[in-house]
């Protein structure tokens, strides 16, 4: 139950699964400078996904618990972390200014300016406006201009949201450079023999691989998909609208899809390599047993051989 | 694909052969390096074999096609066999059955062989070392031979018997070197057949187990080879203190004539050592000692391997046999027309001229054996 004053997540069915905490007070160590004409009471924090959590990284937010992951801020001077996978951890920048009046220009052109000062991003700056607060974001930065009782669920709202977005970003990276290797392991699918068995520890791997993606992309379905929160509050809108605008939906729908080609080509491989593996192992029984009895017959035949006719021994 | 490593050993088997020959023949001296020219040759053609079927499969010629290259080249080395026998040995041994007529049938056998589960090889391989004792007691082996050369009637039960088991390379237990080699370079090219790179296997394999792990090293025929040495030298260390049954009909010491178990696990292992670390220091990491120069000459021998073969015999013997004719005597001089102090040098004089005429003709003329063998068979 949600009581006034305490932690609240806005954004998926499972509240009770996260955990919100609110120590966002910047750190001196943790905080970045902020850009010039920037107002008082303004915070620039870079936010980092983690699935080992250290302590001492000062906790922003528990994702849903089967994603074992924490939104922690970054150190300043590392800007990318691995997770336990391995995988670079990319950092995000939140950038939260408090405005009454988020319609003011020149604030406006700051923070945009700030957003497009990203040089890591790839996509260009985008903007949204929802009830008298204002995001800019493109892939690495997010600049949230709200009154400032509101900032924090705004930015928690983002940090969730933009990590499902990076997820399945990282989703569609993953399948699209899978799709050369695929059509590569196609035909196994169809025929498995002998030259082919040395690709089997591949194959499995690349099973696994899609397996993974599979079970990943179904954990997030219950919050890509989790219907409009009602009572709404200005969070749980904020984050609909990033993910109508970042189209999680349509790209969850599609990565759904193009999994099924690949989990049938695999699986196909799968069962290919069973019976291959199988009536292999019968296959060398009976050639062992061919070639016993080919040298008997050799054995046998070399006896008629030697007894048709007595050997002469040349002079 | 083309591997320096290959081309190395086979001019090491050529080099062998042709100082062995010369020396055998012209002086009657056996060389210390007897009987180790001809096992790594054998060996050196399961293996090429494998990789031309790499070769071919790559290119995405079909089974099918394979299968009658591989016939036709096997049924071509063999009737090569029968012209050598005839032309350098003259026709009264025609069927004194040499290294072509065995490598000609062992590549049909091949054809079989490759694609089948490599156990299925080893096997067979096993099997033709063991039944072979059985067999040279089964036809008398030595009644066969006299004064240290295969002689035989022609009869077609001696001439078949000659061919599997007492001629001067039978087929028992001698197919047993060219599926070693097909062995090994199936285990140890296998990526080549899959369509992947090296990285990508030795990736696959790393986590695996200590076999994979020494095929990414290209570790695997040295330890084989180790192993089949050691073990040869346990077997004949250990053959005086055998039951007779034993130390007579199936463990018969170290010879080449008959080949016995010893002789052919040792030999085998030497090809297949040399091999693995050949690989090892020229394919994988090119050692200094092997420069280019090196290499040019390896390659232009390996590529005329049988030619040379026949034509180092026809150079020494035919003026023998010219000489004999003249004298009215068919084996003047054989084996004592010169002393070692000639018939060395005069075996090195031979290879380098060999090479420069090699050389001048190049690798991409059609002649030669290899040549003429393209030529009809591909």
């Amino acid at each position: 139950m949600w009581l006034p004053g305490s932690p609240r997540t806005f954004l998926t069915p499972f509240r009770h699964q996260l955990i919100f905490t609110a120590m966002l007070e910047p750190s001196s160590q943790e905080s970045r400078p902020l850009p010039n004409g920037i107002p008082a009471g303004s915070e620039l924090l870079p936010v980092v996904f983690t699935e080992d959590r250290n302590k001492g990284h000062r906790l922003l937010h528990t994702l849903p618990k089967e994603f074992h992951t924490f939104a922690v801020v970054g150190h300043s001077g590392r800007s990318v972390e691995g997770d336990r996978s391995g995988n670079p951890t990319q950092q995000i920048e939140f950038l939260t200014v408090p405005s009454a009046s988020y319609q003011a220009s020149e604030l406006q052109d700051i923070v945009g300016v700030w957003v497009d000062a990203s040089t890591t991003s790839k996509t260009p700056r985008q903007m949204m406006t929802l009830q008298g607060a204002e995001i800019h974001w493109n892939e690495t930065r997010f600049a949230i201009l709200a009154p400032p009782e509101r900032l924090e669920a705004l930015r928690t709202a983002l940090i969730e949201t933009c990590w499902f977005d990076a997820e399945l970003a990282r989703l569609e990276r993953e399948l699209a450079s899978a799709w050369p290797e695929m059509h590569q392991d196609m035909p196994l699918a169809f025929n498995f023999d002998e030259k082919s068995l040395p690709r089997r520890k591949e194959l499995q791997r690349r099973f696994e691989r899609v397996t993974s993606i599979r079970s990943r992309l179904l954990r997030m379905s219950p919050y890509v998909y989790c219907p409009h929160i009602y009572p709404p509050t200005l969070a749980s809108q904020l984050a609909e609208r990033y993910r109508e605008r970042t189209r999680l939906l349509h790209r969850h729908e599609i990565i759904d899809s193009q999994l099924e080609v690949f989990e049938r080509v695999y699986d196909n491989c799968g069962q290919r390599i069973s019976d291959f593996v199988q009536s292999r192992t019968g296959h060398i029984l009976e050639w062992i047993i061919i070639i016993l009895l080919v040298l008997q017959m050799v054995i046998w035949g070399f006896e008629i051989l030697t007894s048709l006719e007595p050997t002469t021994v040349a002079q | 694909m083309r591997y320096a490593s290959i081309d190395c050993l086979k001019t090491v088997a050529i080099v062998v052969m042709v100082l062995v020959h010369f020396a055998e023949n012209l002086s009657g001296v056996q060389l210390p390096i007897t009987g180790l020219g001809a096992p790594l040759f054998t060996f050196l053609s399961g293996l090429s074999y494998r990789l031309w079927v790499h070769g071919l499969e790559a290119k995405g010629t079909n089974d099918e096609e394979i299968s009658k290259r591989s016939i036709r080249r096997g049924l071509f080395v063999f009737a090569v066999g029968f012209a050598f026998n005839i032309l350098v040995w003259l026709p009264e041994d025609t069927f004194n059955w040499d290294v072509l007529t065995m490598i000609g049938f062992a590549l049909l056998v091949l054809n079989g062989l490759r694609r089948l589960p490599v156990v299925i090889s080893v096997f067979f391989a096993l099997g033709t070392i063991l039944i072979s004792p059985l067999l040279r007691g089964m036809a008398d082996y030595q009644s066969y031979w006299v004064k240290g050369y295969f002689e035989v009637d022609l009869t077609l039960p001696d001439v078949m018997i000659g061919f599997l088991a007492t001629g001067f390379i039978p087929i028992f237990p001698w197919i047993s070197y060219s599926i070693a080699g097909l062995v090994t370079g199936t285990i140890l090219f296998r990526d080549q057949s899959a369509g992947l790179s090296t990285s990508s296997i030795v990736s696959s394999d790393s986590s695996n187990s200590f076999v994979s792990k020494l095929i990414s090293n290209g570790l695997l025929p040295v330890l084989t080879g180790c192993v089949l040495i050691s073990f040869s030298g346990v077997l004949l260390a250990l053959r005086p203190y055998l039951p007779k049954v034993l130390s007579t009909h199936f463990l018969e010491g170290w010879h080449m004539f008959p080949p016995t178990i010893e002789y052919v696990l040792a030999t085998i292992g030497m090809a297949s050592l040399l091999f693995g670390l050949t690989h090892r220091w020229i394919d994988r990491k090119r050692s200094r000692f092997f420069t280019a120069g090196m290499l040019d000459i390896t390659k232009t021998f390996s590529q005329y391997s049988f030619t040379i073969y026949v034509v180092h015999h026809m150079v020494h013997l035919w003026p023998l046999w010219v000489y004999g004719f003249i004298m009215d005597h068919e084996n003047y001089y054989w084996r004592e027309a010169m002393s070692l102090r000639w018939s060395f040098p005069l075996a090195v004089l031979f290879l380098v001229v060999c090479y420069f005429v090699l050389r001048k003709i190049g690798p991409d003329r059609r002649l030669g054996i290899e040549g003429w063998m393209r030529w009809l068979c591909d």
